[in-house]
């Protein structure tokens, strides 16, 4: 209770609250333009963070969290293109909601289930957390072996599409990892006599290289086609707030904010699927269901809700246990890491106060975004008139300065450039980036682990041995054979059901 | 190039990428090589499976779920952006931050589209530059790049 206290009272002091608007702010203008996304907004953002005390930078990056979220779903509602793809299901009532004059409602209802999610994701992130944070102090070596593992397994649902190169894409993380001094012994590998590699590669400039430049050189190479929002913004309609539309669907917002909750609690689960479920659980709750795709408000209400409760979702394995689930947690695991926090207990306790401000900056946050969005949605959506040159110059820019400031050093300007350009061929490849950095992560984890538990136990054998009779290491073992065979099973099922 | 030329292509620059560190993993010291073996290994085997699994498709004649072969104005793109990246990167340990950056401003958003009006580009620079300054240097102390000039 002390730390809720403490969390709330700073969240709220005046620096903090600027920061939080500013990183609304931001989040929803990257969230309103396609291509840009929540996680490139963060990764840019991560050495403006830098500068500041630790829980106003994360109360910021927070802000692009919760903002980028709801802003994907201005450009779904005015011009039918989700700002990011989660968004795309809120478009389905949205956009054919302000084409029949509603535009400003349909913006309304976005931004407050985009409220009411973050919320419920807030309080199941608030109470949830720190419990399964006191329950990591039981893992030792070997489950953090298994843990590692499950969480490397994760890359075979995130891939579902094409596992074997999900997996290419896991191992290329893994061996990114191997790069420096070897995390048991110190001695040097890959560093091929630059001394600037020994440190390995560095978390922010590999994240910023990994999704924003790989993002960037797509935007130039295929010259993405810039949106024409001109015409949209006409659409929106004049129209008083009423006290009924801060709370219309009360029932689809707790339930779809539940579901997309849990569905961020899981690993590589995704704000795509959290926000298509909230869509068809809306559906489900509908006295009017056939209405949906016509231009129905609940239409907007449960995917937004479930997309922004997936936020405090996505963050509680990745604060507790160090495994981020989606992208955007990993970005975030990055930027908790460089501002010297460790994902686990200690986050919970030593360091709750920064990790309570930095909770508290997400409802806080998504305050802020609620008011913006009933205040000036038809503004945000503007940004998409920004001419793209100055754009990709602008993201280029601040991601050079980003990863210069991380280390104070140009070679990890450089390593930022090389994980970018890998970044885009693996795209190219249909390669899921997500694995990568999974792997990058995870790896080191891993291989720490192992190391241990075969010192500690005196050989491989019994090392492997201390690992399969340890009751927690049983359990994510298990786990990680589910995930290994989901998606299997998933399309042994659609087959099934196909003939 | 078609779309199996493409991908195989594309697998066997990463099979010649495992291999170089795989081969690279012996000079490491013995007590640390174990691990980067496995994953060398791993992503040696996983690629020839995939290798294997295009070469398949291919012969059965199926479709391959992946993106049209780059253009060569699409590769002319890529080219000067990488190139105008690094180059700034250079020029910037060498010049100074701001001063590369309100040339490579101008220079690159002219050359991404050159319909704009011609004063855009060095005001947008400059905007970019004071931006950086006052939000990077003054409000938020964060090191930054120098050189030569500023």
């Amino acid at each position: 209770m002390e730390n809720i206290l403490m969390g709330l009272t700073t969240a709220l002091s005046p620096n903090n609250l600027l920061a939080a608007v500013l990183g609304t702010v931001l989040g929803i203008a990257f969230g309103a333009m396609p291509g840009l996304s929540a996680t490139m907004g963060i990764a840019v953002l991560i050495p403006v963070s830098y500068g500041m005390d630790p829980a106003m930078g994360l109360i910021l990056l927070a802000g692009v969290y919760v903002g980028a979220s709801y802003g994907g779903s201005i450009s779904a509602i005015l011009v039918n293109t989700p700002g990011t793809p989660s968004a795309a299901a809120t478009g389905w009532d949205g956009h054919p909601l302000a084409l029949k004059g509603h535009a400003t409602e349909a913006l309304i209802e976005s931004a407050v289930a985009s409220f009411w999610g973050t919320f419920i994701g807030f309080i199941g992130l608030l109470t949830i957390a720190p419990s399964l944070a006191s329950f990591s102090l039981k893992f030792s070596s070997q489950e953090n072996v298994c843990l590692a593992i499950f969480g490397l397994t994760i890359i075979a649902t995130l891939s579902s599409k094409n596992i074997v190169k999900g997996l290419i894409g896991g191992v290329i993380g893994l061996l990114f990892g191997c790069i420096g001094m070897d995390p048991q012994y110190g001695y040097a590998r890959f560093t091929f006599g630059q001394m600037s590699l020994l440190t390995g590669f560095p978390t922010v400039p590999t994240i910023i290289g990994i999704y924003s430049i790989s993002q960037l050189l797509s935007m130039i190479v295929d010259r993405d086609a810039t949106v024409e929002v001109e015409s949209s913004i006409n659409m929106v309609n004049k129209y008083k707030v009423k006290l009924k539309d801060l709370c219309r669907y009360p029932f689809i917002y707790l339930w779809c904010s539940i579901v997309g909750m849990v569905v961020g609690i899981i690993p590589a689960a995704g704000g795509s699927i959290s926000a298509f479920m909230g869509y068809s659980e809306a559906r489900r709750l509908s006295k009017t269901p056939e209405k949906f795709g016509t231009g129905h408000r609940e239409g907007i209400a449960g995917p937004e809700s479930a997309n922004n409760a997936l936020i405090g979702g996505s963050l509680i394995p990745m604060m507790t246990l160090g495994i981020p689930g989606n992208a955007v947690s990993a970005v975030l695991m990055g930027a908790l890491m460089l501002h010297g926090l460790t994902p686990g207990n200690d986050l919970f306790t030593v360091k709750a106060h920064i990790t309570y401000p930095f909770i508290f900056g997400i409802v806080i946050s998504a305050l802020i975004m609620v008011i913006l969005g009933l205040i000036c949605a038809k503004q945000f959506a503007k940004v998409n008139n920004i001419p793209e040159n100055y754009l990709t110059a602008g993201i280029l820019v601040l991601t050079v300065l980003g990863s210069f400031a991380c280390e104070n050093s140009y070679a990890s300007v450089y390593i930022m450039l090389f994980c970018g350009v890998i970044g885009y061929f693996l795209k190219r490849l249909h390669v899921d980036l997500s694995a990568v950095v999974l792997g990058y992560i995870l790896g080191p984890l891993a291989e720490r682990g192992l190391t241990r538990t075969i010192i500690r136990t005196g050989s491989v054998g019994a090392g492997l041995q201390s690992i399969v009779t340890r009751p927690i290491c049983i359990v994510l073992l298990l786990a990680s054979l589910i995930s290994c065979a989901y998606p299997f099973v998933k399309k042994y099922l659609a087959r099934k059901q196909a003939h | 190039m078609s779309l199996y030329k493409k991908e195989k292509f594309y697998l066997v620059f990463l099979l010649v990428f495992f291999t170089f560190f795989f081969l690279a993993t012996k000079t490491v010291n013995e007590q640390a090589r174990l691990y980067p073996y496995i994953v060398c290994s791993l992503g040696i085997l996983l690629t020839i499976v995939q290798l294997g699994i295009t070469v398949a498709k291919e012969k059965a004649g199926k479709e391959l779920d992946a993106e049209a072969p780059m253009t060569k104005r699409q590769l002319y793109h890529l080219a000067v952006a990488l190139g105008s990246s690094v180059v700034y990167v250079l020029l910037a340990s060498w010049l100074g931050f701001f001063t590369t950056t309100f040339v490579y401003v101008v220079l690159f958003c002219y050359w991404h589209t050159p319909t704009q009006k011609k004063w855009m580009y060095p005001a947008v620079a400059l905007g970019m530059d004071a931006v950086i300054y006052v939000g990077f240097k003054i409000l938020l102390s964060i090191p930054l790049p120098s050189g030569l000039l500023i």
